[in-house]
C-alpha cells in the first residue's frame, strides 16, 4: 500500500525531479502572436457570412435533426 | 488481506464485476494489487498527483461488504478508477496542476460524475496529473509508460498513464480539443469523447464551455463503453446535459459485429502532414476492417481545417474569459505556456467569436452532409500525426516543415470538438520505435453504440491490445 505521505511533496505533486533540468515546466510553444490566431479565423471566415445568428453555445447540446437523407 | 495477481489488472471490466459478485475476487485485493502497480511505476511515470490509497481501502472495504450483503451498486462496484485533478472529489483540493491553485481548499463536493460513480460503489485510486488547467498536451511531470523520456499526452495525461500500467482500471478524463483521445492515442489506451451533452460537467473545472467533454480512458472498447453508462445521464445542473439512453453502448450490443456498416476514411486535412509510420499503420487498419466486412468509402471532409480553427477560436476566448480574474490576481503563478495562452485569448476579438459560433452550426451541416450523402455510419481519421514526442524536444518535424507539439497533437481532434460528435481513439499499431498510434472512429450525435460497436470489433481483430508498455516489461 503507498502512503499518502511518501507520494506527495505536500504540494500535491510526487516527488520527483523537474521533468526537464532547471524547471519545473517543459515549455510547449503555443500559438500567441496574433497573426496565428488571424490565420485560424481565416478558416472559417467564408462560414459566417449570412444573417442568422449564432447558436448559443452553453444551452443545448447538438440535436440530430435534419440531414438524413438516406432511409435509416 | 486477499493476495490477488497482478493478472486480475487485466481482466475486462464485466468479467472482474462477475467475479467481484461470485466473491472469487474481492474490491479490496483488486485495489491492493493496483496499489502495488503503483507503488511499482509511479517513481517512473508520476501519473498520480495524489494517492489516495486510505480513502480507496475504506471505499473497497465497503463495496465488499455490500457484495456481501448481496446490495449490488452498479457495473462498477468495487472498481479502481482514476480521477483527473480538475474533478472535485469532496474532501480533497482539486489543484488543476497550477500553482495557482496549491493552497486550494477541500472540495466541498463531488463532481457530479464523481458523485454517480460514488454512489455505483467505484473505489477512487487518486487525483492524476494534468496539464496546468487542463490547457496543453504535455502534462509535467507525468511521462509515458512505453518510454519515460517521453510525454503521456494531454491534457489528461496522468489518467492515461495510470490506466497503460494498470494502477487502476479505468480513468476519467475530459476532452476540450482532443484531451482524451490525444493521451490515449500515444499511451496505448481507449479514450472515448462522448457526443456534447451526454455527460454533466458540473464540478469540473471549465476550459471551454462550449466544448468541454467529460469520458472515459481504459484499457478496452468494452471497458470505455460500460463506464461511459456509468457516466452519462442528464443533469438539472449542468444546462447542456441532454437524456439520451437508447444510444449508450449496451455490452451485448458490441458484438453484434460490423458486417455491412458503412465507414467513411477520412484524407485530405486527416492524412495530410502525418508521420510515414502513422499512414502505414492506417493504411493497414483499412484491410482489417474489410476483412470484417465493413464497406469503406474514401472521403474528404471539406470543412475540417475550418472545424479545426473555429474550436481554437472558442477554446482560446472562453479559457481566457475562465481564467480572467486569475490572470490579473496570480498570473506570476501561471505558467509561462498558459499565462501567454491566455494573454493571446483576450486579444481576439468579440466579432470573430462570434463568427466561430456562426461557423460552428455551418461545420455541424457539413459533417452531417458528409455522413448522408455517403450513408455512413462512422469515420475513422489517425488520432494524431505522429506518436509520443521525447519531453525535451516538443517539436514534430515533417516533410513541410515543424510543427509545435500543441498545433500537431490537437490538429486531427479538434474538428471533432467543434461539431461535437461522439469519437473513439483506441491503438491501431505501432511505430518503429515501439511506440503507440491511435486511430479515431467518429460517428453521429448520441450514435457512441455505434462507434464503440466498431472500436470493439477493429479492437477485437487487430490485437495491438495484448501488448505492454516497455516500462512493464523491463521486469
Amino acid at each position: 500500500m503507498i502512503d499518502i505521505d511518501e507520494a506527495r511533496d505536500g504540494q500535491g505533486r510526487p516527488p520527483h525531479p523537474p521533468a526537464v533540468a532547471g524547471s519545473d515546466r517543459v515549455t510547449a510553444p503555443v500559438p500567441v502572436s496574433p497573426g496565428s490566431m488571424a490565420e485560424m479565423v481565416a478558416t472559417f471566415g467564408h462560414l459566417a457570412t449570412g444573417d442568422e445568428p449564432p447558436t448559443l453555445p452553453f444551452r443545448a447540446a447538438w440535436v440530430p435533426t435534419v440531414h438524413d437523407e438516406d432511409d435509416r | 488481506m486477499t493476495d490477488v495477481p497482478d493478472a486480475a489488472l487485466y481482466l475486462p471490466l464485466l468479467e472482474v464485476g462477475e467475479r467481484l459478485r461470485s466473491g472469487t475476487l474481492t474490491a479490496t485485493g483488486l485495489l491492493d494489487a493496483a496499489l502495488r502497480r503503483a507503488k511499482r511505476t509511479e517513481p517512473a511515470i508520476h501519473a498520480y498527483v495524489e494517492v489516495l490509497a486510505d480513502r480507496a481501502h475504506e471505499q473497497a472495504t465497503a463495496a465488499d461488504e455490500a457484495f456481501g450483503a448481496g446490495r449490488d451498486l452498479g457495473p462498477l462496484q468495487g472498481i479502481p478508477i482514476g480521477v483527473k485533478d480538475i474533478f472535485d472529489v469532496e474532501g480533497i483540493p482539486t489543484r488543476c496542476g497550477s500553482r495557482a491553485r496549491r493552497d486550494a481548499p477541500a472540495a466541498t463536493a463531488d463532481a457530479a460524475v464523481v458523485a454517480r460513480l460514488r454512489r455505483q460503489g467505484a473505489v477512487f485510486t487518486g487525483k492524476t496529473v494534468t496539464q496546468e488547467y487542463a490547457a496543453g498536451v504535455v502534462s509535467v511531470p507525468a511521462r509515458n509508460p512505453w518510454d519515460p523520456d517521453r510525454i503521456p499526452g494531454g491534457s489528461s495525461g496522468g489518467s492515461a498513464a495510470a490506466v497503460a500500467v494498470r494502477s487502476c482500471l479505468v480513468a476519467l478524463g475530459s476532452d476540450t480539443g482532443g484531451s482524451i483521445r490525444i493521451p490515449a492515442g500515444v499511451t496505448g489506451t481507449v479514450g472515448l469523447k462522448p457526443t456534447y451533452g451526454l455527460v454533466s460537467k458540473r464540478g469540473v473545472f471549465p476550459l471551454s464551455w462550449a466544448l468541454d467533454t467529460v469520458g472515459p480512458i481504459a484499457r478496452t472498447v468494452a471497458d470505455a463503453a460500460m463506464t461511459l453508462g456509468a457516466l452519462a445521464g442528464i443533469d438539472p445542473s449542468d444546462p447542456t446535459t441532454v437524456e439520451h439512453p437508447d444510444t449508450l453502448p449496451a455490452s451485448a450490443s458490441l458484438d453484434q459485429g460490423i458486417g455491412g456498416l458503412r465507414i467513411g476514411v477520412l484524407g485530405g486535412f486527416f492524412t495530410d502532414r502525418i508521420a510515414p509510420a502513422v499512414a502505414a499503420a492506417y493504411g493497414a487498419s483499412l484491410s482489417v476492417f474489410r476483412s470484417l466486412g465493413a464497406e469503406l468509402v474514401e472521403v474528404d471532409w471539406d470543412d475540417a481545417a475550418a472545424g479545426r480553427g473555429v474550436a481554437m477560436v472558442l477554446n482560446r476566448v472562453e479559457s481566457a474569459a475562465v481564467h480572467a480574474a486569475t490572470v490579473s490576481r496570480d498570473g506570476h503563478l501561471l505558467g509561462t505556456d498558459l499565462r501567454e495562452r491566455l494573454v493571446a485569448g483576450q486579444e481576439i476579438s468579440a466579432v470573430d467569436y462570434l463568427r466561430a459560433l456562426r461557423a460552428r452550426e455551418a461545420i455541424r451541416e457539413s459533417v452531417a452532409r458528409l455522413f448522408a450523402r455517403h450513408r455512413l455510419d462512422v469515420v475513422i481519421a489517425p488520432t494524431l500525426p505522429t506518436s509520443a514526442l521525447l519531453a525535451g524536444d516538443l517539436v514534430f518535424r515533417h516533410d513541410d516543415g515543424e510543427e509545435p507539439v500543441s498545433l500537431a497533437y490537437t490538429r486531427l481532434c479538434q474538428p471533432f470538438n467543434a461539431t461535437g460528435q461522439p469519437v473513439l481513439s483506441l491503438p491501431m499499431g505501432f511505430d518503429g520505435d515501439g511506440l503507440p498510434l491511435g486511430l479515431q472512429i467518429a460517428g453521429r450525435p448520441f450514435a457512441e453504440a455505434t462507434v464503440c460497436r466498431v472500436g470493439h470489433a477493429y479492437e477485437g481483430a487487430a490485437g495491438w491490445v495484448n501488448r505492454l508498455p516497455s516500462l512493464l516489461r523491463s521486469g
